[in-house]
């Protein structure tokens, strides 16, 4: 070998190169004074615009840079004062009037007034950004005093409150530019960079007007994939990850490094039919497939546990829900399912054409298992049907223009009250993609939104909630669990079921 | 002769521009058929019709094909590659961003393929037809073989949890780095942190490694064989009768012959890295363009979609290009 000098003398140099990195990459890990918590999340935001954000990545960091008027108490879904101390309304909750915390400070140095509420409202409204609808109700924002702002609305709203609570009621300094990337807020913590796709660093805001968060320095990275989330989270490179996977979950919980938190989200999946065209126009025919599903299946085995059983319209952990739902709700039961499948004038599924499931597992991973759960079950009843797997875009393409037999989608509130499940999924005047169209529960839903007293809404929702399953609209699925995972050494998170996520109580021991 | 080059690079660059309208005619009209309206997919699920339709006005898209196509030649022209309809800023400045952070993670991949693929082609070369051809060849086609999705989770997988390296990400987040390059590998040492050139070296590896892996497989297979090609020439034979040492056979005589096909795969290659790494990119967490592409591909974000993948050509065709001038200079045959 003529030149295998040259080779072992190569191959010494790499060998020690290797050994010194692994060596100094071990041992000097940046030391810092500071307290810096390594947050790690799968999407990117689009933008820290609150007047433009519509998205969850966004609104992380969104809710730790600005305050919204109304909070949430910790770990719940109730509303707590935030910016605003208190609000009241007029009989028929068309007009609410808020009350502002005195003295807060946006980053800038600017002072936050009544002023500054109605421009930010009215900025948000005028830039018409994806979450810009939410404002429609205003009909116009008026200053009382200094510090108090009143809202006149179109029509009488009493979930108002709960919709202050949302990223685009949080206010922003006069004449700030460029806040799609430089945003100025009232919160925890402030901007430092953001590497698009890479990462985002966020500083204690030490002036903070709750006092100084219990960490000077939030990192969010990046990660796309989720199982290498799952590799930094394991290796202790991330403090808290956001986004870690259902399929993960079951293994993360035993590693006994890591923490886990969970509660019981908000979202609702559901397995959605087009009205409009038959055979879904048959209520015994939707009927009989509330019944053929086998849900435990799907949330035990496909879904390992980490969620729970949708039984009506509304999620158990959103006031108003009615806990009888479970008794008189959809459970599997085959035979019921053959004979109301007979009644419908389909015995044995004869004289059914193929259905078409349209789903996009690009959205939901698991979805596509699920589907294919539910086709094998439909198919013991004799009901035949084909998934479609979609791209997000595409799908939302068919289902906006009706095109399709059966769909699986989730939904989540833009604000925690019935009112958000029950008008846009159920009244003919919401979305209304299945066509479902009852008048009762058109009134109903127009009444119990327009109704101040609290125990009249609570009725109202009950009584909704019995009617919508009587129709059997959906196939009911179920409400995801959320998690997050956390080294032992970070205290003080609280998961809330609205995706609410506050790095402002978090400390590393 | 000097004219004859000249006038081949002349027809060349017309060529390119040429194929380059193609691509943007092309992108234009595949971005379009793509079902799903791209006010749908950003104002996302709750969109009412309203807002679909003001949003759809205020990008133009309700124009008909012909004038939209116009007006973005137009803007093209003036150097202007439109705004990205979610993030609101200018295409150009979205691949700037992005492009360095392709750029280092290719380079590294192909400067390891070249390591690697080169020698031990000529290694299987020089032994060819024993076992250690045998075996050399065998791994070739296997890696070239393996999907990148697969090889990529096993890297990440032996380097991040068996031998405990770092990996995903381009450099530990804790580390505070000024970027000068874009090229984090380089900027961490420019900032004079040891510490931090380590992380960020160990973490491009194995990216870099499952880029590198095929490429190095393709270019052992086709120096071997272009090796061997040669070697059974007549000079070849000619310069052992003369009692030249092998050494200077080799590299004097036999690779400078050999290394024309390889040049050009691996030229047409470096293109294809750029494009290619998008599966590399999201196990990785490494935030280049193959993401934005695929990013923007699924939020229908037309002009994101066009301008990334009008200036990827541009990256392709001028490699193209400049292999087929570097050919003139390799192969004397050419330049008749």
């Amino acid at each position: 070998m003529p030149f295998s000098r040259k080779v072992i003398i190569a191959i010494v140099v790499i060998v020690i190169a290797i050994a010194v990195s692994l060596t100094v990459t071990r041992l000097t890990l940046p030391q810092s004074a500071q307290k810096i918590l390594v947050v790690g999340t799968t999407y990117d935001p689009k933008t820290l615009d609150p007047a433009q954000a519509y998205d969850i990545a966004s609104s992380i960091v969104i809710q730790n840079v600005y305050d919204t008027l109304v909070g949430y108490k910790p770990g719940t879904s109730e509303l707590t004062p935030k910016l605003a101390e208190k609000w009241e309304s007029n009989e028929n909750a068309s007009i609410w009037t808020f009350y502002l915390r005195k003295g807060v400070k946006f980053h800038d140095g600017s002072e936050l007034t009544a002023d500054i509420v109605k421009y930010s409202i009215e900025r948000a409204k005028n830039l018409q950004g994806p979450p810009a609808f939410l404002l429609d109700v205003i009909e116009r924002v008026d200053v009382v005093d200094k510090y108090i702002v009143r809202f006149v609305l179109k029509y009488p709203f009493s979930p108002f409150p709960s919709l202050a609570a949302f990223t685009i009621f949080s206010p922003v300094p006069l004449n700030a530019t460029k806040l799609d990337e430089k945003p100025i807020g009232t919160g925890p913590f402030k901007l430092e960079s953001w590497k698009k796709g890479e990462q985002i660093i966020l500083v204690a805001n030490k002036d903070y007007w709750r006092g100084s968060p219990k960490v000077d320095k939030v990192i969010i990275r990046i990660y796309p994939d989720p199982a290498t989330l799952r590799v930094a989270l394991e290796k202790g490179e991330v403090d808290l990850a956001l986004g870690i996977q259902p399929q993960d979950i079951e293994a993360l919980s035993k590693n006994p490094n890591i923490k886990m938190v969970s509660v019981d989200g908000l979202v609702i999946e559901w397995l959605g039919m087009n009205h409009r065209r038959s055979p879904f126009n048959n209520t015994l025919l939707r009927k009989a497939i509330n019944y053929a599903i086998d849900y435990d299946y799907i949330i035990n085995v496909v879904l390992r546990g980490t969620a729970t059983r949708l039984y009506g319209p509304l999620p158990p952990a959103v006031f108003g829900y009615d806990p009888e739902v479970e008794k008189y709700g959809y459970r599997y039961n085959l035979e019921l399912a053959k004979k109301l499948l007979a009644e419908a004038g389909y015995p044995e599924g004869k004289g059914l054409r193929e259905l078409e499931l349209i789903i996009s597992s690009a959205e939901r991973a698991e979805r596509k298992d699920v589907a294919a759960v539910i086709q094998r079950n439909l198919k013991e009843v004799g009901v035949n049907v084909k998934i479609v797997d979609l791209d997000w875009p595409t799908f939302l393409d068919r289902l906006f223009n009706h095109d399709f037999d059966m769909y699986m989608v989730d939904w989540f509130p833009d604000y925690v009250d019935p009112d958000d499940w029950i008008v846009p999924l159920f009244a003919s005047y919401g979305l209304n993609m299945d066509g479902y169209n009852n008048t009762v529960v058109n009134e109903l839903a127009l009444k119990a939104r327009q109704v101040a007293d609290l125990n009249e809404r609570l009725a109202i929702y009950k009584q909704l909630q019995k009617v919508i399953v009587d129709d059997a609209p959906w196939a009911f699925l179920y409400v995801p669990k959320l998690y997050v995972f956390m080294q032992k050494n970070v205290e003080g998170f609280v998961l809330y079921p609205v995706y609410y996520i506050d790095f402002y109580p978090v400390e590393k021991k | 002769m000097a004219r004859n080059i000249v006038q081949y690079i002349f027809y060349r660059f017309i060529q390119s521009v040429l194929s380059l309208f193609g691509v943007i005619l092309i992108v234009f009209i595949l971005s379009r058929i793509l079902p799903g309206n791209p006010a749908v997919a950003i104002l996302g699920p709750k969109a009412t019709p309203e807002n679909i339709e003001r949003v759809t006005r205020e990008w133009g898209l309700d124009k008909n094909y012909l004038d939209q196509f116009t007006i973005y030649i137009s803007r093209l022209f003036r150097g202007d590659l439109g705004d990205s309809y979610v993030m609101g800023y200018s295409v150009s400045r979205l691949i700037m961003e992005r492009l360095p952070t392709s750029f280092e993670l290719v380079i590294t991949a192909f400067i390891l393929s070249l390591a690697i693929g080169i020698p031990l082609g000529i290694l299987a070369a020089r032994r060819h037809d024993t076992k250690l051809d045998l075996i050399l060849t065998s791994l070739a086609v296997m890696s070239f073989s393996f999907p990148s999705l697969l090889l990529g989770v096993l890297l990440l997988i032996f380097f991040g949890v068996n031998l405990g390296l770092p990996v995903g990400g381009r450099i530990d987040p804790r580390y505070s780095i000024n970027f000068y390059t874009g090229f984090v590998i380089l900027d961490t040492l420019l900032n004079g942190n040891i510490a931090a050139f380590f992380d960020a070296f160990m973490r491009i590896i194995p990216p870099a490694l499952t880029l590198a892996i095929p490429l190095a497989g393709l270019l052992l297979k086709l120096s071997r064989n272009s090796i061997l090609e040669v070697m059974m020439q007549d000079f070849v034979r000619t310069a052992r009768m003369k009692r030249l040492p092998e050494n200077v056979v080799m590299y004097k005589h036999i690779l400078r012959n050999a290394l024309l096909p390889i040049v050009t795969v691996a030229g047409l290659y470096f293109a294809v890295l750029v494009t290619g790494d998008i599966v590399v990119e999201t196990i990785f967490a490494w935030p280049g363009l193959g993401r934005l592409v695929w990013e923007a591909v699924t939020l229908r974000d037309y002009m994101v979609i066009q301008g990334s993948v009008l200036v990827i050509s541009i990256i392709y065709i001028a490699i193209n290009a400049v292999v087929d001038i570097l050919y003139i200079y390799i192969d004397p045959r050419i330049r008749g």
